[in-house]
């Protein structure tokens, strides 16, 4: 008990990296603004008033406290603009907080602004929206209560952000938690399925024609490959917790998540929800998996760069 | 350990507390009870009131819709709503999962004409047709079923009831 409970302390008090909130702050804003040009050719589409679901229609059926489009509209309104130039001028924030909180200038508030305009689209086009926008909120709200700035920042190179050590461990541990909650809870509500048993799920995902993107049908003749690869899902996701935690197995938990959720972005159509979770992943387990992977200081990029040289030396022919 | 420290990880606490009931379905235990509500808001903003069952517990039959669109000269034609970036479908694809509640189909189906009818502005009919792609077992495959669509309903609507609609309080 009394080696659990040193255990448990050792976790929440044993100094983490600095720069896995800075590799964090940065996937989320970079990841925020590919989703947002990516998805700016349908964007009146998805959130304009007159969209596939007009902002009455998603008022009404809303049942989210957060505020939508239409109510900074209201506020714009006052000023004589219409409601579609509402749209553009949030997402010309939406745009600009993301560039700030990406680079570290002025992080907390450009975070604030990233959250605000990212709520509002997405109370908005809710019904829309999908597991994606679910985790950029989550990741987005991250950005604005913890200290995200505290490396590979703006505000860091401009003068030094301080920020306790405790506190830096407790930023990353929350991140991990609730990837491990997440996870654990997605593995167990796929077990209760005898599809994820059988093999069926991956077969029917991969056949249903919004996924559809490389022919599957052989897997109907090797049942065996489907079964492996939905056990494996349910393996990797409800015992996240122990293979992410456990220093032994962490490497390959980390290597195994990557590889599922490129799986996803590549096999079943969702590019952006797979990018998304890979990134989430890395950034948050990334430097305790591979130690060094986001610690790049001046002396290992003066060592590089020495490295090159000297490679170069030896490839250019003596004058 | 200072007492602000103690509230940190005080708060962090809860914060991941809520994460894991919500992720146990506490949203459905009791939809009425003032604190499920005020924690429901507060998830709202935090993201801490998910659900995650993504794939899961099983998949289902996919729907899908199709629009027939026809003029005021009788011309007809099918439509199949596609978006400029790759990512649209997945979210159009969410809609059409509202369709499959019966509650909620009017309202969606109206709804998705009428964005059709601002799209083709000669429309004067436009019928949204739900079709359910229907996926064979492995076993089944094997013995030589295939996948096949199967008609779900379909809504008529006239595009000037849709333009009533609109303005109708």
């Amino acid at each position: 008990m009394k080696k659990i409970s040193t255990r448990a302390r050792g976790f929440f008090t044993q100094q983490v990296p600095a720069q896995t909130l800075g590799a964090f702050r940065i996937a989320t804003g970079f990841f925020a603004l590919v989703q947002l040009f990516v998805l700016l050719p349908d964007w009146l589409p998805l959130y304009g008033p007159q969209g596939i679901l007009p902002w009455e229609v998603s008022d009404a059926l809303s049942i989210r406290s957060t505020p939508g489009l239409s109510f900074f509209a209201k506020g714009f309104a006052a000023a004589g603009l219409s409601s579609q130039s509402t749209v553009w001028i949030v997402t010309g924030i939406y745009f600009l907080s993301l560039t700030g909180l990406t680079a570290g200038y002025k992080t907390r508030i450009m975070a604030i602004l990233a959250y605000l305009m990212h709520t509002a689209l997405n109370t908005t086009g809710h019904f829309t929206a999908y597991g994606v926008e679910m985790f950029a909120h989550i990741a987005l709200f991250y950005c604005i209560v913890l200290p995200v700035n505290i490396s590979w920042s703006v505000d860091n190179w401009k003068k030094p952000v301080s920020v306790p050590p405790y506190l830096v461990t407790l930023s990353v541990r929350l991140i991990q938690l609730h990837l491990c909650i997440m996870y654990t809870a997605s593995g167990l509500e796929k077990a209760l399925g005898a599809q994820w048993w059988n093999g069926e799920a991956i077969w029917i995902a991969m056949q249903q024609d919004q996924f559809h993107s490389v022919n599957i049908d052989w897997m109907a003749r090797t049942p065996i490959v489907p079964k492996l690869l939905c056990w494996g899902t349910l393996l990797i996701e409800t015992i996240y917790p122990v293979g992410m935690l456990w220093s032994k197995t962490r490497k390959f938990w980390l290597l195994g998540i990557l590889s599922m959720h490129a799986g996803i972005a590549i096999f079943l159509g969702l590019p952006l929800f797979g990018a998304l979770m890979f990134l989430l992943n890395l950034t948050a387990f990334g430097e305790s998996s591979f130690p060094g992977l986001f610690r790049i200081n001046r002396k290992k990029r003066f060592a590089f760069k020495s490295t090159i040289l000297h490679h170069k030396q030896k490839l250019e022919p003596a004058s | 350990m200072p007492r602000k420290h103690k509230i940190f990880y005080a708060l962090a606490g809860l914060h991941l507390l809520m994460v894991g009931l919500f992720a146990s379905h506490m949203g459905e235990w009791g939809r009425d009870a003032p604190l499920l509500k005020a924690a429901s808001k507060i998830g709202d903003y935090t993201g801490s009131n998910n659900i995650f069952s993504f794939f899961a517990p099983a998949l289902s039959d996919q729907p899908y819709v199709v629009y027939a669109v026809k003029d005021t000269s009788g011309h007809e034609q099918l439509i199949d709503l596609k978006g400029s970036s790759p990512d649209f479908t997945n979210r159009i694809n969410n809609v059409y999962g509202y369709l499959t509640l019966p509650e909620g189909r009017d309202v969606f189906a109206a709804s998705l004409a009428r964005f059709v009818s601002r799209q083709y502005p000669g429309a004067d009919k436009i019928r949204v047709a739900m079709v359910v792609q229907q996926i064979p077992d492995m076993s089944s495959y094997r013995k030589g079923e295939r996948c096949r669509w199967r008609f779900w309903f379909h809504r008529d609507f006239k595009t000037s009831n849709l333009q009533t609609a609109q303005h109708a309080p």
